[in-house]
């Protein structure tokens, strides 16, 4: 279970890293939940990675692939079972309760329902302002000042302070959200599922919003999404997730141009491409069954029951994550056997 | 004669906030064995339209206020309920978005398979068990027998797509209406099935609209695509035509705020401010507040013009070769 994967930790050549440190480590974590029958499901099955200093980290997978349960872990929303997360070099579950608290200002969360996790008897100027004291102590006129700052920066008018989240369309309370995860000053933002409850127009002028403030502010990202053309537009790296561990994790052009673990190669192929003409000249790589439960993860490479490569071999060991070409690394055993994607 | 016919179709829903124009003036037409997407996004009224060809819409507040829907010879709109409920089941199937909700969860899946053979009245209860098990098994459904006796909740939910698309399929229908089949299912089950849909069809011959959200599903899977924005068919034609040269400026305009390979790095186009009211009449063109290119002349009523083989256009100023 516990494979050595040591060069996670560091950080690629491109963005270079403003800091040695990366904002984000999570060191072979385990994240398991007791169900109501007594029955245990791990959900993160020994994840590493590492998000720096204005890096987009895209993290892709299927439902149920654990991705939601890794980033409430990174924001220790979820107790963990073993493994680490490091915020700024500093374990965040290893800190006392008000030390945590301090330092959970430094990372902020967006939701895929703006409409869930916006309070609806706040208006945006009460939401904004709760957020912005949590680390200045200002009050009116400054207050105000800063609220609308905020609102200004993600594309809303100053008067809109005063409305209540059912004023707004699913796009604009994104906004709102973002806004609130500005508020803290954070180093890094877990964004999950951030448009995927949006209309195409829509979602791409969140797209273009979030972009822009991770430049402008750079924040790291750890940005989780169902949608590989959505992350392969927006993430630096990619990391692909199946069944609660990394199956690769690269450069975003290498993992999604040039996916080398079957998985990955299933999951681009999967794409409908908009383009008539190739969607239908194309050969479409296409798994068989469905994901496995987590209850009863398969012996050695979790995705040897669907992968049309899998060998005896494939369900004895368990595949460690290892460079693959393009400053990428892979789990899988055949590797080399391969045909070229 | 097209298989299905749809004429200036309207349907509107009283509300306390007034009356929303879900639908107003879409004509369409579908031949036997062919594949129509509509696409648009939510609030366009491309489920309302299925709704209402299927006599679903929920009245009051809906009412169907006007066109026709000739399916081989009769009119699904005026047809009444008996007629309709005779059709339904038989002769056009139904695919919903959620299997879960669209599946009874206290009945066994062969039950609700035989259902529409029995109400029908074509064939016995034990036949009718034995053409659900057959129709588990043609859908890719292994152990088809013991899936058959088992319950929805039992299946995931790419298994459970494949039960409805079994359960539209068991009457041999000369159309199915499939509603954002795959949105809920992952990228790798939505091969599956769309590869499933696919070849069914071509089998069968059966024709099929299938609305959808996702331009992607459109390009693989439909013969024609009709692209709807705030209840109007705003341009309609075959795929290739219309995502090579889409003719109107909204289907540009979503074509190209989807995130590409190519674009990484550079802002996505979005398109500017919100879909319009619907309670508002709105009598030239919906899209003209938000258009590029609007003009004066987008006051005026629009309605579809053909300008090349099959591909149409609401745009009066494409129409008018100004653009």
């Amino acid at each position: 279970m516990s494979d050595p994967a040591p060069a996670i930790g560091t950080c690629p050549a491109a963005p270079p890293p403003a800091s040695a440190t990366p904002c984000l480590e999570v060191r072979d974590l385990q994240v398991g939940f007791r169900l109501d029958d007594g029955r245990f499901v791990q959900a993160v099955r020994g994840v590493s990675l590492a998000v720096c200093q204005g890096e987009i980290l895209g993290l892709v997978g299927e439902s149920g692939c654990g991705k939601s349960t890794l980033a409430r872990a990174c924001a220790a929303l979820v107790p963990v079972n073993a493994g680490d997360v490091l915020l700024n070099g500093v374990s965040f579950h290893g800190l006392p309760p008000r030390e945590r608290r301090r330092r959970r200002p430094d990372l902020q969360m967006v939701f895929q329902d703006p409409y869930a996790s916006l309070n609806p008897r706040m208006t945006v100027q009460e939401t904004l302002a709760e957020a912005i004291r949590v680390r200045q102590p200002l009050r009116g006129a400054a207050l105000r000042a800063a609220v609308q700052r905020l609102l200004t920066e993600v594309g809303l008018s100053a008067e809109q302070a005063v409305r209540y989240p059912h004023e707004f369309s699913g796009g604009q309370r994104q906004r709102i959200a973002i806004a609130r995860a500005l508020a803290t000053q954070p180093r890094l933002i877990i964004a999950d599922e951030p448009v995927s409850a949006l209309d195409v127009s829509i979602q791409a002028q969140i797209i273009n919003l979030t972009r822009r403030l991770c430049r402008d502010h750079a924040l790291a990202m750890l940005f989780i999404s169902h949608d590989l053309a959505v992350v392969h537009y927006l993430a630096d790296r990619i990391a692909v997730m199946y069944l609660g561990r990394i199956m690769e994790i690269g450069p975003a052009d290498a993992v999604i141009l040039r996916p080398a673990h079957p998985y990955t190669r299933a999951l681009v192929s999967a794409i409908p491409d908009p383009d008539p003409t190739r969607e239908q000249a194309r050969s479409h790589l296409l798994l068989a069954g469905d994901l496995p439960s987590l209850l009863r993860p398969p012996s050695g490479c979790p995705f040897r029951t669907r992968c049309p490569w899998a060998a005896a071999a494939c369900a004895t060991a368990e595949p460690a994550l290892l460079p693959a070409g393009e400053g990428r690394q892979a789990s899988c055993l055949r590797l080399a056997e391969l045909p070229p994607g | 004669m097209p298989l299905l016919d749809v004429h200036d179709l309207a349907v509107r829903f009283h509300t306390r906030d007034g009356v929303v124009r879900a639908v107003e003036g879409v004509s369409f037409r579908l031949e036997r064995g062919e594949t129509l997407g509509i696409v648009g996004e939510s609030g366009s009224g491309k489920s309302v339209t299925c709704l209402a060809l299927l006599g679903l819409i929920p009245s009051p507040p809906g009412r169907i206020e006007g066109g026709s829907a000739t399916f081989d010879g009769t009119d699904l709109l005026s047809c009444g309920e008996r007629r309709l409920r005779d059709l339904r089941g038989r002769r056009i199937g139904m695919i919903f978005q959620d299997p879960m909700t669209a599946l009874n969860p206290y009945l066994r899946i062969g039950t609700q398979l035989a259902e529409p053979l029995t109400c029908h009245g074509q064939v016995g209860r034990r036949a009718a068990w034995a053409q659900a098990e057959a129709a588990l098994q043609e859908v890719g459904i292994q152990d088809a027998a013991a899936r058959a006796r088992g319950f929805p909740h039992q299946l995931s939910g790419g298994m459970r797509q494949r039960v409805m698309i079994a359960m539209a399929l068991i009457g041999r229908p000369d159309l199915v209406i499939a509603d954002e089949p795959t949105t809920a299912l992952d990228v790798t089950v939505q091969a599956q099935i769309l590869d499933l849909i696919r070849a069914l069809q071509k089998a069968r011959g059966t024709a099929m609209i299938l609305i959808t959200h996702n331009l992607g599903v459109v390009a693989g899977a439909c013969d024609r695509v009709a692209v709807m924005y705030a209840g109007r068919v705003v341009e309609t034609g075959p795929v290739a035509a219309v995502f090579r040269q889409p003719l109107h400026p909204y289907t540009q305009a979503l074509y190209r705020a989807l995130p590409r390979p190519a674009a990484r790095g550079v802002d996505l186009y979005s398109i500017p401010g919100q879909p319009p009211r619907l309670t508002r009449p709105e009598l030239g063109c919906p899209f003209a507040p938000r258009c590029p290119a609007a003009a004066a002349i987008c006051r005026e009523p629009m309605a579809l013009a053909e300008l090349a083989d099959g591909h149409a256009t609401a745009c009066v100023r494409r129409q008018r070769g100004e653009l």
